[in-house]
């Protein structure tokens, strides 16, 4: 047997100085870039897609505050209606258009909990190369640190961008979107501070289930099924998270306006009934109603409650993935 | 064990790099390994020998703490793998499918190595690659099974380790390139007096290679030691059937055409009739593995119980 035996050598550990990343930060990098540049374009779509359809808005706004649709002119009647109702059409179209972007957002923290979390670490188990990386001079909790906080903090910085341009749109600007459409909404997750929260949330769960099952194809579907089950348990609760208001409105009265009003049914006799009771024939319209709802101003604390429930899961949810992770180390 | 001292014993002899006590591991309610006791000295090359099952791979998983023992403990260089962070860096491991990234190049995965490691040893890394004429810009999942081994091989002795465990390292490999790899490994057990651990089931391949034993197979250790020792407590006799055998150890009988051929760890003088020769490496494994009925020998447990480093 001929031995190779070579000449000693200084080791040549990896240069500590300057930015560029190193270490386990370094592989996440080598492994994700690509990926993290499809999302980040992704993203970046979404906010000029939001900007150009906020613009729109401001610009259809403008032109049918400018018809004085509802004052006298001089243009036949007809031509009047014509060019009222195209130009509400365009500022519907485009308020719309801003309120589907968020309805499509909300499905990103899922996605990106899939791809970017669940599928790495499934296969990264499933083909046994945590023994390649777990025999490396790093610790499977400091190599799970680092593998997950890169994505995590560019996620969270695209997912909170977005979500604030979404508040600005929607809240913050004059003209504002019409608020009716989004308070108590599904789509009011996308807003900040909730949407943060819940893509954070999205990965932990990612993390979670790539650690748990060691398959990419069942993990990818589990941690899509799960958040689909997230954003389901968060509409069933949302209605209790602030407290529900009640009041009595009379027959022909108006209902609160920009309100969320969750139940209602009429009052006969001082009591409280549901619309199903009523008689076919004749109905409850000269009863008056009682009203369970939101008034607007609980649409704040509400995306705030919303927030400390998404922070509390995710934070159980990472104390979970280490939990497991010691487990696959024992 | 006779009082000598013995490897492993505190302030007697040197350190044992690898060492067990006791040591178990069960999944779910198989018993991969049961009470195992050994250890293996510094800068020794050992060879980890059993059939498929036997616990091999449990018990080199155990040596580089990607696993705690159910039972009893590990150690090397006297401290717990997995659980003393120091030893991390003095771990080399090799699995036996050798995971690696199929999308980095092979220079991407020496990368790999110098990032994750602060003792890597780039140009003993390269010269491994390159040794097999493997072009770095290639893509891993790109190379062959025996080159994948090599890149693999690359990053563990890359790594400098004190101790190097390496399970079926050579099984893909073609034989130059076996001969080459295993040149290098002897090249750095002697000139860094790293401690090589390699099971294989090529019984020839650690003929002349390793200086220390160890027999694994059902779960057990069934003969650790030096093999110079080891072959030395052994003898092989040739003789006419209904020769006596008494009082020696008998582990195998075989009847051949001529008589009878015993493997024995003798206990006195040998009868008259008999030839007797040293078995040779392969000779004693395959008897050993033959007979599973066989009376260990272990000349390595440790008197002492082993100590936590401090």
């Amino acid at each position: 047997m001929s031995s190779a035996v070579l000449a000693t050598r200084e080791t040549s550990a990896a240069p500590r100085s300057g930015l560029r990343p190193r270490g386990v930060t370094w592989l996440t990098w080598r492994q994700t870039r690509a990926a993290l540049l499809v999302v980040t374009l992704g993203y970046a779509a979404a906010l000029a897609y939001l900007l150009y359809q906020h613009h729109q808005f401001d610009v259809t706004t403008v032109r049918l505050r400018g018809l004085h649709c509802s004052t006298d002119t001089r243009d036949p009647v007809s031509v009047i209606t014509a060019n009222c109702n195209l130009a509400a059409l365009a500022v519907m179209q485009a308020a719309s258009g801003v309120h589907r972007l968020a309805t499509v957002a909300l499905a990103a923290p899922g996605l990106l909990g899939a791809v970017l979390a669940a599928q790495p670490l499934a296969v990264d188990l499933e083909r046994g190369r945590h023994r390649l990386l777990w025999s490396q001079s790093v610790s499977p909790r400091r190599w799970f640190t680092q593998r997950m906080l890169l994505p995590a903090a560019i996620l969270l910085v695209l997912s909170a961008v977005l979500s604030v341009a979404l508040r600005w749109a929607v809240l913050w600007t004059h003209p504002a979107l019409p608020i009716e459409d989004w308070s108590f909404d599904n789509a009011s997750d996308a807003l900040a501070p909730v949407y943060p929260l819940l893509t954070l949330a999205a990965f932990a769960l990612g993390a979670v289930v790539g650690l748990l099952l060691h398959r990419v194809i069942a993990a990818l579907g589990i941690t899509l099924a799960l958040y689909g089950v997230l954003l389901y348990g968060m509409a069933q609760v949302r209605p209790y998270l602030v407290p529900l208001h009640r009041k009595v409105v009379g027959p022909g009265d108006p209902w609160p306006s920009g309100d969320w009003v969750y139940d209602s049914g009429p009052v006969v006799h001082g009591k409280d009934f549901s619309y199903s009771a009523c008689p076919v024939a004749t109905g409850c319209d000269k009863e008056p109603s009682w009203i369970l709802y939101h008034p607007l101003s609980q649409f704040g604390p509400m995306l705030w409650v919303e927030t400390g429930m998404l922070a509390a899961l995710t934070a159980g949810l990472v104390a979970l993935a280490y939990r497991r992770l010691l487990a696959l180390t024992r | 064990m006779n009082g000598e001292a013995r490897v492993g014993d505190e302030g007697t002899t040197p350190e044992a790099a690898f060492a067990a006590n006791g040591l178990g591991r069960r999944y779910r309610r198989r018993w991969a390994l049961r009470d195992c006791a050994f250890a293996i000295p510094a800068g020794a090359v050992c060879g980890l020998v059993g059939p498929n099952g036997s616990g091999k791979s449990t018990l080199l998983t155990l040596g580089a703490g990607l696993r705690q023992p159910t039972a009893g403990e590990v150690r090397v260089h006297g401290l717990r793998p997995g659980l003393d962070p120091e030893l991390r860096e003095r771990i080399g491991f090799v699995a036996q499918d050798k995971p690696l990234y199929p999308r980095l190049t092979v220079a991407e995965t020496l990368r790999f190595g110098r990032e994750l490691n602060p003792r890597w040893d780039q140009e003993l890394a390269l010269q491994v690659v390159q040794q097999g004429r493997l072009p770095l810009t290639t893509r891993v999942g790109e190379l062959s099974g025996g080159q994948r081994t090599r890149v693999a091989l690359a990053l563990a002795l890359g790594k400098r380790p004190d101790v190097l465990l390496l399970d079926e390292p050579m099984s893909d490999l073609d034989p130059l390139s076996r001969h080459q790899l295993m040149g290098t490994l002897m090249g750095q057990a002697a000139e860094h007096g790293t401690t090589v651990v390699i099971s294989t089931h090529i019984l020839s391949e650690l003929d002349g290679v390793i200086d220390h034993l160890l027999l694994v197979d059902g779960g057990q250790v069934r003969l650790a030691g030096p093999v110079e020792e080891i072959l030395g407590a052994h003898l092989l006799l040739d003789g006419a059937e209904g020769l006596p055998l008494e009082p020696h150890t008998v582990l195998e009988v075989r009847h051949t055409g001529r008589g009878v051929s015993a493997l024995v760890r003798p206990d006195g003088p040998v009868a008259e009739g008999w030839r007797a020769e040293s078995p040779d490496l392969e000779q004693l494994l395959l008897a050993y593995l033959r007979s599973p009925e066989a009376a260990p020998l272990n000349t390595t447990v440790p008197s002492t119980p082993l100590e936590v480093a401090a």
